[in-house]
């Protein structure tokens, strides 16, 4: 390392100390996230305090502090997801992104005659403002997000 | 500076019996993944509602000598403790293994490239709340210090009634309520 300053991070790496600075000051990019830990898939448009609202077991959105303008979503379970519904589509279509509008209405598949016969109007709401916050952001997950959490 | 992303061990209350502390890891995956993506607020809420400090960055005494300081607190002012998130999680069915800690946080710390410390307070309204998820694991040994489960998420939520604030619908998300 020479002379430049270095720290063992969390990761077990030598992190340079100009990567943790970046990390501080650089600006952000909204990006849809894998959690590995929480199997998740998490996408907010800001980084900014936020508030979670849990929809069901699958989806939580996710707005700003004032509640009225919805920032992004959680959609959770998405390795089995993931594994189950939509890698061999992937696959078949030989692409390296996973399109998040496709995993939302695929997960909607999963609860969506329960959300219907339940006339769920919350629910079914919930699902079409993440399908079209996903749709208008163009969010998509890359489909080596196993490998890279 | 590169502190700021390596967080200390933590104490808590234990779930299962809060008289006695245990000691839980902050994910090094969350951790790495919000850094990544230059998610700055999870990180600043960790340091100061989980480790009980500000972060560790640059001018951040600006905001210890303000008006307005983040209440700085651990696992130990939890209000309320839950276990089981009703949803498939690693092999579980249910996510039994998932503890949540509730923290009712009047001051938080979020973002702002503004700011010469990048952080700011932003007083919270009192209808929400931050919980905090933790993975249970067997023992994993950190020198001498055995640790018993790994902290994988802190979330702010919608919340219902006061002193404390629950989480909303806590009787239906949640497995249980251990205390």
């Amino acid at each position: 390392m020479g002379t430049r300053s270095a720290t063992a991070n969390v990761f077990g790496d030598p992190m340079p100390e100009s990567t943790a600075v970046n990390q501080l000051y650089e600006r952000y990019d909204p990006v849809a996230a894998y959690y590995l830990e929480s199997d998740c898939v998490e996408y907010v448009k800001s980084d900014s305090i936020a508030i979670y609202d849990r929809i069901d077991e699958f989806l939580t959105l996710i707005f700003d502090e004032t509640r009225s303008n919805l920032i992004g979503f959680k959609l959770k379970g998405f390795k089995n997801i993931f594994e189950q519904r939509l890698k061999h589509i992937s696959q078949l279509r030989n692409i390296q992104f996973i399109d998040l509008v496709s995993a939302i209405e695929t997960i909607f598949t999963l609860v969506g005659d329960k959300v219907m016969a339940a006339h769920d109007e919350r629910r079914e709401k919930a699902y079409k403002a993440a399908r079209e916050l996903a749709s208008n952001d163009n969010v998509t997950l890359s489909s080596d997000f196993l490998k890279a959490a | 500076m590169s502190d700021w992303l390596t967080l200390p061990l933590i104490e808590a209350p234990a779930a299962t019996d809060r008289s006695k502390t245990v000691i839980y890891k902050i994910s090094d995956g969350f951790i790495r993944t919000n850094a990544n993506i230059r998610r700055r607020v999870p990180m600043f809420q960790l340091w100061a509602h989980l480790v009980s400090v500000v972060p560790p960055i640059n001018n951040i005494s600006i905001l210890e000598k303000g008006p307005l300081k983040p209440d700085l607190t651990t696992l130990k002012n939890s209000v309320a403790c839950f276990r089981g998130v009703k949803r498939p999680y690693d092999d579980e069915a249910h996510g039994e293994s998932v503890i949540i800690y509730v923290l009712n946080v009047g001051v938080t710390l979020g973002f702002d490239p503004t700011s010469p410390c990048m952080a700011k307070s932003v007083k919270l309204s009192t209808d929400a709340l931050l919980t905090i998820q933790v993975k249970r694991t067997g023992p994993l040994r950190e020198g001498d210090i055995d640790i018993v489960g790994i902290v994988t998420r802190i979330e702010r939520v919608i919340g219902e009634g006061s002193a404390p604030c629950l989480p909303y619908g806590y009787e239906e998300r949640y497995g249980e309520r251990l205390w």
